[in-house]
């Protein structure tokens, strides 16, 4: 199939006078990991909610590969796997008697019911603790039950709420791996803070502002801008500051040492300036080094604030 | 969904009143007080029927029952896996009903149990059969009322004890409606309180009396509340 396995088309949610949610729009492929960005209270829970079918959206539509969940939304909900932000789990059952109750009312039998479970049992290194009470389980163990709930029936779509909240340093591996693995045949949408995982693990990024989505690029691009840095011998600094300030006015500069007059200079700009600056560094100094990178995922996010402000 | 599915709720209802404490002690208080009640009569009142018993149990399902439906919706809410069953390919509806039948088949525990009272009566005299069967019927529907009204309660809270709360207020005042009839003399209000007060239909049930009113009111309030249990959830999902 080409068309996307997860669409929301023209979704509203209103919680009172408040829209959360204006006129959203997301479709994602098989093999897709979108990474869902946004301040808290933007919307990101409840885009994931209406998604996963625990809530209703006021206007707009939800479509499971191709067809809109609404009136047949218990049965379109076999194709999603959900991880809720509090990873919703029974304390006084087993680790192998909440995965088999959750395989059996998504209406797997007998052996094929028992499969699935050693198969996420396997997958998310629960073995071990299969026959452990899940409230004694330690923080770790119960995001991995969480996700191996989420997985049972090898649904076409996985949504996570905030994944790896609250996970160490260790575990947050561990859990990025079983994301990225489960992400091979099937549709991933996944809220997080954390933009390391963003990059780490995501095809494509949408930031929730102001109710609607807005796209960011993953991939290291100049358009937007970037930062350079140069070391250059220079005995008319203030000159060269002035010139490259006509570039682009965030420039800083500091003497590296005194008697040959060696500056760093390090340029905050919002379009490509290399072949600029480097010309100026030329033509006014010796220039010993000149290293360049694009504008961090943090940055850029800071960036769609900052427009968003003006 | 299937059958298969339906029933895999109900067992999980069922083995999760149980691997927490509060069934058995629900159901060992409720046949320990209504032994008592009846060893009680037998011995100081020397009545051989089961109009007292059911009497005594009736008002102890409603002390009781909310302890029991308590948990089956706010304790979901508040450990968030309402969120989970409710994502899963199952309909309210079915969510509610595996919720009520596996809380009725505690309740029908409870009742099994207190029939030891009708093995004694037999054994030391011979009473008559069909009030007590009657009686036990009247006394289900009652058990059965009290426990589509906790139900509901328990599904428009996220506490349990507000749930429990909530459910023994409206017991108490569904039981006390008739006592309204006295505000409001020579009005069709009187008529209205007195048909919904839980207290003017029991007296018949407990003497084994089932007329079609009372059970037409059970099974309102049995249905009511059952589906007003289904629309909050599916209200407190938009």
């Amino acid at each position: 199939m080409s068309g996307p396995l997860l669409e929301l088309r023209n979704v509203w949610k209103r919680f009172g006078r408040y829209d959360v949610l204006k006129d959203l729009n997301l479709s994602v492929g098989k093999g897709e990991i979108v990474g869902l960005l946004g301040p808290n209270g933007s919307g990101k829970t409840t885009t994931l909610r209406i998604a996963a079918g625990y809530s209703w959206s006021d206007e707009g539509e939800v479509l499971i590969s191709g067809e809109s969940v609404y009136p047949n939304a218990p049965l379109s909900r076999s194709d999603v796997g959900y991880l809720p932000e509090k990873v919703p789990l029974y304390d006084p059952l087993r680790v192998s008697e909440y995965l088999k109750f959750l395989a059996s009312v998504r209406g797997l039998r007998g052996q094929i019911a028992k499969g699935a479970v050693q198969r996420v049992l396997q997958a998310f290194n629960l073995s071990a603790v299969e026959g452990r009470l899940i409230g004694h389980l330690s923080k770790g163990f119960r995001q991995r039950v969480g996700l191996a709930q989420a997985l049972l029936t090898q649904p076409k779509i996985l949504l996570l709420d905030e994944p790896t909240n609250g996970l160490d340093p260790g575990q947050l591996v561990e859990a990025r791996d079983m994301i990225r693995r489960a992400s091979e045949d099937r549709a991933v949408i996944f809220s997080t803070h954390i933009m390391q995982e963003v990059s780490a693990l995501c095809t494509r990024v949408v930031y929730l502002l102001d109710g609607n989505l807005r796209s960011i690029s993953l991939v290291s691009d100049w358009s937007i801008g970037g930062t350079i840095k140069a070391r250059v011998r220079c005995n008319t600094i203030d000159t060269l500051l002035t010139q490259i300030s006509q570039l682009s006015p965030d420039i800083r500069s500091e003497r590296i040492d005194q008697g040959e007059n060696i500056f760093d200079i390090v340029l905050d700009c919002s379009s490509d300036l290399r072949g600029e600056l480097s010309a100026l560094l030329v033509t006014n100094g010796d220039l010993l080094s000149f290293q360049s990178e694009t504008l961090s995922l943090e940055r850029r996010v800071l960036k769609l604030l900052d427009e968003k402000e003006k | 969904m299937s059958l298969y599915q339906f029933s895999t709720l109900i067992k999980h209802e069922l083995r999760y009143y149980f691997v927490t404490p509060i069934a058995y002690v629900v159901i060992a208080v409720f046949w320990s007080a209504s032994g008592f009640f009846f060893s009680f009569n037998q011995l100081f009142v020397s009545a051989i029927n089961m109009v007292s018993a059911f009497h005594n149990m009736s008002l102890l399902l409603m002390l009781m029952i909310p302890f029991l439906s308590m948990r089956t919706f706010a304790e979901e809410r508040q450990n968030n896996t309402l969120e989970l069953l409710m994502t899963l390919p199952i309909s309210e509806a079915a969510l509610v009903w595996a919720k009520y039948l596996a809380l009725m088949t505690i309740v029908l525990l409870m009742l099994l149990g207190s029939a030891v009272a009708v093995a004694i009566l037999s054994y030391f005299g011979d009473p008559d059969y069909g009030p007590i069967v009657g009686g036990y019927i009247g006394i289900f529907l009652l058990a059965a009322s009290f426990s589509g009204v906790g139900l509901l309660m328990s599904s428009i809270s996220t506490n349990q004890i507000v749930a429990a709360a909530l459910t023994w207020f409206c017991l108490l005042l569904l039981w006390f409606a008739d006592y309204g009839a006295s505000l409001f003399p020579s009005s069709w209000l009187v008529y209205f309180f007195q048909h919904i007060s839980f207290s003017v239909h029991y007296l018949d049930l407990i003497r084994g009396v089932l007329t079609r009113g009372t059970l037409i009111y059970f099974i309102s309030v049995i249905f009511l509340t059952l589906v007003a249990s289904v629309q909050i959830l599916r209200i407190k999902r938009s």
